[in-house]
């Protein structure tokens, strides 16, 4: 790094607030009143509502790509009185999705974290790649400029570098940050058009300088402490063991029954996963007109495998927790070669009955029969 | 509770409407109460009969959670629970404690305080003794 690019942290307000002239930009708000922090949008920031970029979300910015509901089409059922046995369906693009077609408007999502990011990685792969692809997700992906920040300060059930991961993971980050105190230095900037033109449109914010030798040392140290791994309670970042043993402790039925009896088969932990994306396809009808809509699903629920005859493979909570640790400890990896838990922690942090699913793979990995 | 109640319909309207909006159906509530036993067949998930939508909104979450009090009524014994697991921080306590209350004054009963009375709501009498019917009309 030769020269310092940087803008001052008392300046990062009037910045955001320029660039919401230009985009929608979305960052964690804080509400003071129960304290939960979630990307909002920054026209929702008050006084009742501050911007906390040092602490986690509660929820992951997955809504901001895959939202918790979304119409897929409309469809009206027509039939005509001289013709009384013939049914037309006409189907039409649903109106709650237009806006975002005609919305020319980029999005920006700010202060979001490396592990996060890293979940984008995971969401592309499922919904952005392979012969089918999600249309709605890809123009949300396309449409947003991530800009991310460092962890300079982690919590205690992070673990994103018993996973792969780091504190300053800036590959699929458009620009990336690191906290030096009193400014937010710009590690990594992508060459991309767009992000050239919002940083030269908005340089007046930033300051650059040759960098000096302390500073050089200075981020030089805040790198390699995030190759201090997270507490947690794994050794091997190795993938491939760990795919290994899920497979093969598979069928220990009295285990998996032992570390699930707590599990209250709730969606919490599923949905503040920045990677569970599970969905359910319905109907609403109402009349003669109705909508088929995508909303979240959750594979610790009763329901999620029932089928239709009555019979149902999961019939117990112990078969269900299985199969979400082997997902994304297993299955995801096998197909992609990628796990599909970014050692968020948001889980831990979430679940009613404290499951631990660090504590969980350990045990899984180290069980004797 | 006291200060809530005297709000006017809209502010608490108001109110419940922006609780209500911040529920993610994620039935932690349900399934961590001690008293709801229903969570492998609860109303919320059935398509048929289809009571609500699976669509994750503002309606369908006040939808939800007003169904939740009205079937805990009586029922409830305000371990806090419920509260203390909502990813979303939805103040549900202010609405089992409302409820309670107007229980207590309906039918003079607590939940839980008495193991040999029987729950009001679960028992059916011809005439309550604190129900004016003629009132009601």
């Amino acid at each position: 790094m030769k020269t310092l690019t940087y803008i001052k942290k008392e300046n990062l307000n009037t910045f955001l607030e320029e660039l919401n002239k230009d985009y929608d930009v979305f960052l964690p708000v804080q509400n003071r009143e129960n304290g939960t922090i979630n990307f909002e949008s920054l026209d929702t920031v008050n006084d009742n509502n501050v911007v906390n970029l040092k602490e986690k979300t509660r929820k992951s910015p997955k809504s901001l790509f895959f939202p918790p509901t979304e119409n897929l089409f409309e469809f009206e059922y027509i039939k005509d009185i001289k013709t009384p046995d013939i049914m037309e369906i006409k189907l039409s693009e649903s109106e709650e999705m237009i806006p975002d077609k005609i919305n020319s408007r980029k999005n920006i999502i700010f202060g979001i974290k490396p592990c996060d990011v890293m979940a984008l990685k995971c969401l592309d792969l499922v919904f952005g790649e392979g012969e089918k692809k999600d249309p709605q997700y890809i123009m949300k992906r396309e449409n947003t400029i991530i800009i991310s920040i460092g962890c300079s300060n982690i919590f205690p059930d992070c673990f994103c570098t018993s996973v792969g991961g780091n504190h300053f993971y800036f590959d699929h980050s458009d620009i990336g940050l690191i906290d030096m105190g009193p400014n937010l230095v710009i590690f990594k900037s992508s060459e991309r058009d767009d992000i050239k033109e919002l940083l030269d449109k908005n340089h007046e914010f930033f300051e650059e300088r040759d960098i000096n030798s302390d500073e050089e040392i200075k981020i030089k140290k805040i790198i390699s402490e995030s190759e201090k791994k997270c507490s947690s309670n794994w050794e091997s970042v190795n993938a491939e063991d760990i795919a290994l043993d899920m497979e093969r402790k598979f069928s220990e039925e009295e285990m998996w029954k032992n570390i699930t009896r707590k599990c209250i088969s709730c969606a919490a932990c599923t949905y503040v996963c920045p990677t569970c994306v599970c969905f359910n396809i319905g109907d609403e009808q109402s009349g003669m007109k109705g909508e088929r809509y995508k909303c979240w699903d959750f594979c610790t629920n009763y329901y999620y495998t029932l089928e239709a005859s009555g019979h149902n493979p999961r019939e117990n909570i112990y078969q269900r927790y299985r199969n979400k640790i082997n997902c994304k400890y297993n299955y995801f990896y096998k197909r992609n070669k990628n796990l599909y838990c970014v050692g968020c922690g948001r889980c831990i942090d979430v679940c009613p009955v404290g499951m631990d699913i660090r504590e969980i793979v350990k045990h899984v990995r180290s069980s004797q029969k | 509770m006291e200060k809530f109640e005297k709000l006017n319909l809209e502010e608490i309207n108001a109110f419940w409407d922006l609780q209500f909006g911040k529920c993610i159906r994620c039935y932690a509530c349900r399934n961590i109460c001690p008293l709801e036993i229903c969570r492998d067949k609860c109303i919320a998930q059935l398509d048929v009969p289809h009571w609500q939508s699976q669509k994750i909104n503002s309606a369908e979450g006040k939808f939800f959670q007003l169904i939740r009090v009205f079937h805990l009524a009586g029922r409830c014994t305000e371990c806090g629970e419920c509260e203390r697991v909502c990813p979303a921080n939805i103040q549900i306590m202010k609405l089992m404690k409302k409820v309670n209350k107007d229980v207590l004054k309906l039918f003079n009963y607590r939940p839980g305080y008495n193991l040999d009375e029987k729950p009001p709501l679960l028992t059916f009498k011809n005439v309550e003794k604190n129900i004016k019917e003629e009132e009601l009309i």
